[in-house]
């Protein structure tokens, strides 16, 4: 551009998808996410399409996110498709929780090729696929691997150290998942592998709906009993230091920026 | 005399000079230590000590065997000198330095721990020597062993932190 700005397709705004089966970890991964990224300044939008996972849901942590009208499978589907309509049409970074097992998006995925219409329209998909040290934790991996529905070409297989058991070793609880060849596929094809860092008093920020900057200062809510006396700068290191460690592993086009172009969301919108 | 020349009470020791004074008291300051136990300790009567003075050809200036008189006095001296040693700071024996206070040893960090080459003919690098480590795919490509390898490093890394080795 002679102005030297970017045009709208030079800046292409984010979908960030978290796969996997249940409590592997997908919901903490956004969450961490969009406070990290709108904390940099970055608009997000939530979308949360995880209809099972009701106390620790991203809606918990933000009042802002989108949730699907009750109904069923093929309404899940619909919304979807309406929420990246919008994302295409108004060009922001999303955040998708897509819930575990056979989902909205699931049903999707197999009907369209969204990945690369989405890609034509200025919009990337980086896949989460947020794993744990269990071989079936890889299932999900494997059978969209298989299918051939849906893997981007910007993949991150999320290893959450959270889940390996205490007193056990990362390096022994991962390396078979490191060695299963469902993985070392999708690295050939371009997938990144990083460790999400473990914070053992996770559930005691989460379970009290906290942000991790407050929780990192030890603010609760009001009549919520205060977090115990070590678990602040537990929290704060993982926050301030963890964290940013492990996106920084993170290809740095694959993370939100500021978009300028940003559309103003039409009234009424979700 | 004969009986105390087949066994000494003391070990023969090189004889100092010590600021003047004469033969008793370098003798008795030489084996000061000895002299002490065997005095104090053992309770031998000084015509023994005296006699393996003479032994060691110990003579007063003018020539004559030491007397009882003469070494129990000497010894008296021979000790307050060795207290007054004792209880005085030790100086040591301390050179100027050239090198400057604020020099520190340089820390040479512990070379990495590289692999070994790789084989004639290999383009990827062999195998972790670790038991655990995972397989290595001779189809995977550059950038993906490259991915690999630094996802085991980064667990390997979080389980140093974790567990210190």
């Amino acid at each position: 551009m002679p102005d030297g700005h970017k045009s709208r397709m030079d800046q292409r705004s984010l979908l960030w998808i978290a796969l996997g089966r249940q409590r592997v970890g997908k919901t903490a991964l956004l969450n961490a996410a969009v406070q990290y990224f709108r904390a940099l300044g970055c608009h997000i939008e939530i979308w949360n399409a995880d209809q099972q996972n009701r106390t620790h849901s991203l809606s918990t942590f933000f009042a802002d996110a989108a949730v699907p009208p009750a109904g069923g499978l093929v309404d899940g589907k619909m919304w979807i498709e309406g929420q990246l309509v919008d994302q295409v049409n108004r060009r922001y970074h999303a955040v998708l929780d897509a819930g575990g097992g056979w989902t909205g998006f699931s049903s999707l995925i197999e009907d369209v090729p969204v990945i690369q219409a989405l890609a034509q329209q200025g919009t990337d998909v980086i896949g989460l696929f947020c794993v744990g040290p269990e071989q079936a934790d890889l299932d999900y991996l494997g059978r969209i691997s298989e299918s051939g529905t849906f893997l981007p070409e910007k993949t991150v297989i999320v290893l959450n150290a959270g889940l390996v058991l205490s007193g056990r070793s990362a390096g022994g609880a991962f390396a078979p998942v490191l060695d299963n060849p469902t993985v070392k596929a999708a690295v050939k094809g371009g997938a990144q592998v990083v460790m999400m860092p473990t914070l053992s008093c996770m559930s005691e920020v989460t379970d009290r709906g906290l942000s991790f900057a407050d929780a990192a200062r030890g603010k609760v809510k009001p009549g919520q009993q205060p977090m115990s006396l070590f678990d602040p700068t537990r929290v704060n290191e993982w926050w301030t230091k963890k964290m940013p460690e492990f996106f920084g592993k993170f290809p740095p086009d694959w993370l939100p920026t500021p978009l300028s172009t940003e559309a103003p969301r039409a009234a009424g919108a979700q | 005399m004969s009986d105390v020349h087949q066994t000494r009470l003391t070990r023969k020791k090189r004889a100092r000079a010590f600021n003047g004074r004469g033969a008793i008291y370098s003798w008795l300051r030489v084996h000061h230590t000895e002299v002490k136990l065997r005095r104090e300790a053992e309770q031998r009567p000084w015509s023994v000590l005296i006699a393996e003075m003479v032994a060691d050809q110990v003579r007063r200036d003018d020539g004559r065997v030491p007397t009882i008189k003469n070494v129990s006095r000497i010894w008296e001296r021979v000790c307050r000198d060795v207290a007054a040693e004792n209880a005085a700071p030790r100086q040591g024996r301390k050179y100027p330095s050239r090198i400057s206070p604020e020099w520190r040893p340089t820390i040479v960090p512990p070379p990495p721990i590289r692999a070994a080459p790789a084989p004639a003919g290999s383009t990827s690098p062999p195998a972790s020597s670790d038991p655990r480590a995972p397989s290595r795919d001779p189809d995977m490509t550059p950038e993906g062993q490259a991915v690999l390898d630094k996802a085991w490093e980064a667990l390997l890394g979080a389980d140093r932190k974790k567990f210190g080795f």
